[in-house]
């Protein structure tokens, strides 16, 4: 195709979503060096104090739930009181006194409900502390398998979104342009690969997820960059929705608050994703020159100029289900990235500040 | 020397057009750049098409797999 990327026109009708305000901006964030991030992560070993919180957490882990039998679990054994179904996960994190973080590590003890001392059974009680290492108990509820497909009114980012015509995606921001708001996702996602007309719903959750026509619709599709199929060369897969203030939240459904101002990509920068599938993964990015193939449903398109970020952990930074995915850093949860594609092993990313002047929008935070 | 950007641009096309190649970047380990080939797969068929280094820049191979839209 030798045609130059072009934008749909804008065919929601006016008053059917709100205007909205455009958002002061946050002043520019400056990372770290990156160069001293990379040598700090290849080079830290676990230290003889995290050896031995590592295994405090893994003994109350150990007593608390994976020992405990099928028998022990069954609530009711007779009495009233609380037992092993109270707790809902073990893991490490900083002790919170007052509600406050205070910089100790502790194991913590995630249960569905803080209930009082007498009316918990004995064998389920967690101890003030293990192996000399503090024990912090958090309410956290029940954890739920996957809370990223279910519906939210409002819908924050990093949950399930789809066309009504595909699977599903992820919402990757609120973006806005002329008073009006918009869900900020995948061409893929909101566009269908260029098949979708202005106008079209867009469902949350997306219909592989239950999403329906019309009670799950949460915006209409405004504007998409086409992808090229063939050789000639893409920079975004993206793309607009029209959305209203109701049914949409600027937060992120795992880190909360975002930047609106994007950085630009850096290598060995340390980022971070809420996304459908893979919900909240931490990684690294590797490249941010990258010209790649990618295969889609209606063939193959080379991008340029792309981030490639890999997991900082075994479990992948992201899988299918998870394009539309805001990449954002670490630290500070500003903005790099819009993740579109992958492999088993690497996720590759749109460059935000491509996507923004591609369609001529701001963040909004 | 020219800088390692312009070498991988020089270099894309053709890197592009060996198969099994899915992707060409640039990467940094240990404050030292280098041009990045991604590969579909571990094969020396592919593998020893592609040069050591490009315009003095090191080259190294880096088995990603297909890339596909999520």
């Amino acid at each position: 195709m030798a045609k130059k990327n072009e934008r749909k026109s804008d065919a929601v009708p006016d008053g059917e979503f709100e205007d909205i305000d455009l958002p002061t901006s946050l002043p520019e964030t400056e990372e770290k060096d990156f160069d001293d991030i990379e040598e700090e992560f290849i080079a830290k070993g676990v230290e003889p104090d995290a050896k031995k919180l590592l295994a405090a957490k893994e003994t109350l882990e150990a007593r608390l739930i994976l020992n405990v039998t099928e028998k022990a679990m069954a609530a009711d054994s007779g009495t009233d009181l609380h037992g092993f179904e109270n707790i809902a996960g073990v893991g490490i994190s900083e002790k919170i006194t007052n509600g406050r973080e205070t910089g100790i590590p502790c194991v913590t003890v995630y249960v569905i409900s803080k209930v009082p001392k007498d009316e918990i059974e004995a064998q389920a009680l967690v101890p003030k502390e293990i192996q000399g290492i503090p024990v912090d108990v958090i309410e956290s509820g029940e954890f739920r398998a996957f809370p990223f497909v279910g519906r939210y009114r409002p819908a924050p980012g990093g949950v399930s979104l789809g066309h009504y015509k595909i699977t599903a995606g992820t919402i990757g921001c609120l973006v806005t342009k002329q008073k009006k708001l918009f869900i900020l996702s995948n061409n893929h996602v909101l566009a269908n690969e260029n098949i979708a007309k202005p106008g079209d719903p867009v469902l949350q959750p997306g219909p592989y997820d239950g999403g329906k026509v019309p009670k799950d619709v949460i915006a209409k599709l405004s504007e998409f960059v086409p992808i090229k199929f063939g050789g000639a060369v893409n920079t975004v897969d993206c793309a607009i929705a029209q959305t209203s203030t109701r049914l949409v939240s600027p937060h992120n459904k795992c880190f909360g608050h975002i930047g609106n101002d994007p950085v630009a990509c850096r290598l060995n920068m340390l980022v971070k994703k809420g996304g459908r599938t893979t919900q909240c993964t931490q990684g690294r990015i590797t490249d941010c020159n990258a010209t790649v193939n990618v295969g889609y449903d209606a063939g193959t398109a080379v991008f340029k100029d792309q981030i490639i970020v890999r997991s900082l952990t075994a479990t992948p930074f992201s899988k299918g289900g998870d394009s539309g995915s805001l990449i954002m850093t670490r630290t500070r949860n500003v903005p790099v990235g819009l993740l579109f594609a992958g492999s088993d092993s690497h996720t590759i990313a749109n460059k935000i500040g491509n996507v923004l002047s591609a369609l001529h929008v701001k963040i909004v935070s | 020397m020219i800088p390692i950007k312009q070498a991988k641009e020089k270099a894309e096309d053709q890197l592009m057009q060996i198969d099994g190649v899915e992707g060409v970047g640039i990467s940094k380990e240990r404050k030292k750049k280098a041009i990045i080939v991604y590969v579909s797969q571990t094969d020396t068929t592919i593998s020893e098409k592609i040069p050591k280094e490009i315009e003095g820049h090191p080259v190294k191979i880096e088995v990603s797999g297909k890339f596909k839209a999520l």
